[in-house]
């Protein structure tokens, strides 16, 4: 009986730690990122069904097709839905764990996310009331219509996310020249090494620089552009493909920034 | 004639009959003398005696070192252990400056390559994140 006992007691705080392990589990951008595929994929097995039970009814013709039709339909709505609410969750955490983007910024975007996730749950919420196969039709065109809306909002975050990183970067270098401007001051007044040759190579660097920062501030004015539905839809695609386009030189000039500070310190460290 | 043929016992005897110092216990014993002399010898006892001190001194000597190579793979393997040389990509510099070492300009050149190693692998394109391709046509 007291082994039995003590077997028990061994395991009570077992029992205890479960509960508390999952509820400490954090819902972070992998875990939201996760559920999305694990919705799109209910979604693809709902769409099969949905072409499957149309492709039926319109043989058929009968009511129990029309029935069924209607009712396959309805899920495959409502999974669609469901994608779109996960995709824009996930857009969301990727959002709030990216650094280089201003509090004011996620903030805005944060809540006309929150704004498109409500418009899709209330829109999955009604899917079950729809009565026939033109009514469920109606409740698809409504959700396509208001998706082609939301698209800005998405290109913007894809966009905004790598601007971010460009932000953290350009900073970051330009922190590393000014330090660099102060050592070269610090060793010109002491006059125990020259320092003329490190100076124009600082003017060539910070050229570097200003031409990155010029690539970035190009693609800003493009997310602007998204923002303020300039961008026809058809156009979206195009200006984003562009719009990385410019990051990716805004990145080479840092690079480029950053092998020429690289001979500066070389240059410091030769007699 | 016959008589010269004729062998006599005695004669037969002392043809077979062996010499006691060409016996093999015969020589044992001569080899024995003579290892004894050798070793009464005091040329040979003092070499002996050196080859002795010599290998007493080389097998403390083995002992030592193999039980300090031990100590040092089993106890001190970490702080014996010297890093892994790696492939520098910075170029030699064969004139050092007096700020070959200074600490700024060394915390600046960390910092050049830890940004540079972050801008090489940097990636833009959210790839996993395309818009979702959905069936926005539905109709009967």
């Amino acid at each position: 009986m007291k082994r039995f006992l003590g077997i028990l007691l061994l395991f009570i705080p077992f029992f205890f730690s479960v509960p508390v392990t999952f509820s400490q589990e954090e819902f972070d951008y992998q875990k939201a990122y996760k559920d999305y595929i694990y919705t799109f994929e209910l979604y693809k097995k709902a769409h099969s069904d949905y072409l499957l039970a149309k492709s039926q009814y319109n043989q058929a013709k009968t009511l129990a097709s029309q029935t069924k039709a209607r009712d396959v339909t309805a899920i495959m709505l409502e999974k669609r839905d469901e994608v779109v609410i996960t995709y824009f969750t996930t857009l969301r955490m990727l959002l709030s764990e990216s650094d280089g983007i201003t509090d004011a910024e996620k903030q805005g975007l944060f809540i006309r996310i929150d704004s498109e996730v409500a418009w899709f749950k209330n829109h999955k919420s009604q899917i079950p009331s729809a009565g026939t196969l033109a009514d469920l039709s109606e409740d698809s065109l409504e959700a396509a219509e208001h998706f082609v809306l939301t698209k800005p909002l998405i290109y913007e975050v894809l966009l905004v996310i790598p601007v971010g990183k460009i932000e953290i970067f350009k900073t970051e270098a330009s922190s590393i020249l000014d330090d660099i401007k102060n050592k070269t001051e610090k060793v010109r007044q002491k006059g125990d090494h020259d320092t003329t040759k490190i100076e124009r190579w600082i003017i060539e660097t910070q050229n570097k620089l200003t031409r990155s920062i010029d690539k970035e501030v190009a693609a800003q004015a493009n997310i602007a552009s998204i923002q303020s539905g300039n961008v026809k839809d058809k156009d979206l695609d195009k200006v984003y493909n562009e719009t990385i386009s410019l990051l990716q030189e805004s990145n080479q000039f840092l690079r480029e920034a950053s092998q020429f500070m690289k001979e500066i310190v070389k240059e410091f460290k030769e007699a | 004639m016959d008589e010269n043929n004729i062998e006599t016992p005695n004669q037969d005897q002392n043809i077979n009959e062996p010499e006691p110092l060409q016996s093999p216990i015969g020589k044992d014993i001569k080899n024995i003398d003579l290892i004894i002399q050798k070793i009464t010898n005091p040329n040979f006892k003092n070499k002996l005696l050196k080859l002795a001190a010599f290998l007493v001194i080389l097998i403390f000597t083995v002992f030592i070192a193999a039980f300090a190579f031990r100590m040092i793979r089993t106890n001190n393997l970490e702080s014996t252990s010297s890093p892994l040389p790696t492939a520098s990509t910075q170029p030699e510099i064969k004139n050092p400056s007096p700020y070959y070492n200074d600490e700024e300009i060394l915390e600046i050149e960390d910092r050049i390559q830890k940004i540079e190693k972050e801008l090489d692998i940097v990636n833009f394109r959210e790839e996993t994140l395309r818009i979702p391709s959905l069936d926005w046509k539905i109709n009967f």
